[in-house]
């Protein structure tokens, strides 16, 4: 007993040498938005002790209307202004912020030439851990008083992962003018000279129909870096005490950094087909009552496709299915697992099978010429257990060859 | 002006001066977050709503225990409220797409991540203590200052934290 216990003090005793990198500018941000959230609850206070000092409810009432009025009034014409800023020169490439960022980076910082009226660039900041893939630019414009900042960030990965409050995802078509017909167009995410269409996602979140979030995600025409243009907090604990930008000024700005034109998808794109648009292997069958809610990108420098995916189903109960794929240039072994085989018109694709901690895990090895495909596919429970995976498992490999773009 | 000086005012209604104190307890705010998220993002976001809780909470604190303590509590609970919606989450995302971490810092990844599964169906009352006296070298008497207990009730919580502990890490010991 004693040496456990010398044991256990000496893994405790290990945590200590965990990294924190604390994020720059934690306590100023922190200030601020404790700023923003107490000039909100005085505003509050002091409009109810307006209230009480009066002696007439109509007196009130009035007081309300105009405050409500003026606040309409203040808003609307800061968004009207916005909309008449047409091709807005912004010109902060030259900011000494910007040019010590860029000498830090290995890419070339995607700048906008377009802002809101009144925005300005605030803050521009690096985090990064040991790992590429956390690697994120965020600059960061402040805008009107009682609108919220638009963050634009930029590093080589992209999480979509927003599984439960998610109101609206949509696809955002980015196309380099001029069109001339599907002949020359490229889908997905395509890359190089001439003309070009792409993807992009756009998703909103709402709080007790309340805007809280606004974020469009792109990848980069020139970079292979993803691309985020947001605005508000996605944390359901944070509720947002300004207005959240709108559409068209996402828009706008993804329009400003590329060049392209940019629009919503008319008519929407499911969310179901956004990974086969993406270049991603997707299942044909997910067990009942799961819907894909999340995505999440990861550039792979030394790939020959753009990045990796992982794919995100979730049931009303929270259950998660999710399938994650990547390249590898070495084989798999998997120690304790099961070997399963799968037959398809292209012969047999082999996988491997393995429950762990109420965590079923099945793991499925295409040969490409240079590298291995790897799709793991994880449920978190009984609802989609063994025979599920199966059937996922098999339809993922039935388009083994078929999908992946050259 | 001194911390409880700063409280009191803050009470009153004079809220910027709380800014003083983000600053005073930015580090130790941070690495107790960091110690009950496992990763960087979280810990931040876990930081900045201690801090709107504690605005909005403010009149409420009543000087019984350090403030950072009652900031300590604040983060644990919160915490814990998150960690209930997302541990699926957290075990799916522990495997990291493409992660090229040297393999000494891989396993003390892993091993920060099988601690803090171990951590989590801890109470606060013995969560905090472990964190602090184990992960940030706070003393027996620091700890009990700060939490306002006597130093004996601290060391008994230690040991049934142990004690757990001991249960859930069996297979590493």
């Amino acid at each position: 007993m004693k040496e456990k216990d010398q044991r256990l003090e000496q893994l405790l005793g290990r945590m200590r040498k965990a990294q924190m990198n604390k994020p720059y500018g934690l306590a100023a941000n922190t200030i601020e938005r404790m700023h923003a959230a107490s000039a909100n609850q005085r505003g509050k206070g002091q409009r109810w002790n307006n209230v009480k000092k009066n002696t007439g409810i109509i007196v009130a009432a009035s007081i309300f209307i105009l405050v409500g009025v003026l606040s309409a009034w203040g808003t609307l014409s800061w968004w009207v202004s916005r909309g008449n800023s047409d091709g807005l020169a912004v010109g902060f490439a030259q900011d000494y912020r910007i040019v010590q960022i860029q000498e830090q980076l290995p890419f070339k910082l995607a700048l906008p030439d377009w802002l809101p009226n009144g925005f300005s660039l605030k803050e521009a900041k690096v985090s990064s851990t040991d790992s590429y893939e956390d690697l994120v630019v965020s600059l960061r414009f402040d805008g009107p008083k009682g609108i919220e900042p638009i963050i634009l960030s930029q590093g080589y990965k992209s999480d979509l992962t927003r599984p439960t409050n998610i109101t609206k995802f949509q696809t955002v078509v980015l196309s380099s003018p001029p069109l001339k017909g599907n002949g020359m167009v490229t889908s997905g995410n395509s890359s190089g000279g001439g003309v070009w269409k792409k993807s992009g996602f756009y998703y909103e979140i709402e709080f007790d129909g309340t805007f809280q979030h606004r974020a469009l995600t792109f990848h980069s025409h020139e970079e292979p870096v993803f691309i985020t243009i947001s605005s508000g907090s996605s944390n359901s604990q944070s509720r947002i005490p300004a207005d959240i930008a709108d559409t068209d000024v996402f828009l706008n700005i993804a329009k400003g950094i590329t060049g392209a034109e940019t629009a919503e998808l008319q008519p929407p794109l499911p969310i179901e087909e956004m990974p086969k648009s993406l270049g991603l292997y997707s299942s044909a069958y997910i067990p009942h009552g799961y819907k894909l809610t999340g995505i999440t990108l990861v550039n792979i420098l030394t790939n020959p496709i753009p990045y990796t995916g992982r794919l995100i189903y979730t049931d009303d109960e929270l259950n998660t299915i999710i399938i994650q794929q990547w390249l590898d240039p070495l084989s798999l072994v998997a120690d304790e697992a099961e070997l399963v085989e799968y037959s398809t018109a292209q012969g047999s694709v082999i996988g491997y099978y393995k429950n762990e901690e109420e965590i079923s895990k099945l793991t499925l090895m295409f040969d490409e010429i240079d590298y291995w495909v790897y799709i793991e596919i994880f449920s978190d429970s009984v609802r989609a257990g063994r025979s599920e995976l199966d059937k996922i498992a098999q339809s993922l490999a039935n388009q083994f060859s078929s999908l992946l773009s050259p | 002006m001194d911390e409880q000086e700063i409280i009191s005012r803050s009470q009153q209604g004079e809220l910027e001066l709380l800014d003083s104190l983000v600053r005073m307890h930015e580090d130790s705010l941070y690495r107790f977050s960091y110690h009950l998220c496992g990763n960087a993002d979280s810990a931040a976001e876990l930081f900045q709503d201690t801090w709107l809780k504690a605005l909005k909470n403010i009149g409420k604190y009543n000087a019984s225990g350090t403030f950072l303590g009652w900031l300590f509590t604040i983060a644990a609970n919160l915490r814990r409220d998150n960690y209930r919606r997302s541990r699926r989450w957290k075990i799916i995302q522990a495997r990291q797409l493409h992660h090229p971490l040297p393999a000494e810092e891989m396993e003390l990844h892993e091993l920060q991540f099988i601690i803090h599964e171990a951590l989590e169906p801890l109470d606060e009352s013995l969560r905090i203590p472990v964190t602090l006296f184990y992960f940030e070298d706070y003393s027996l008497q620091a700890i009990a200052d700060l939490l306002d207990i006597p130093v004996g009730t601290v060391k008994s919580r230690l040991h049934r934290a142990k004690k757990h502990l001991r249960n859930q890490l069996e297979v590493l010991l």
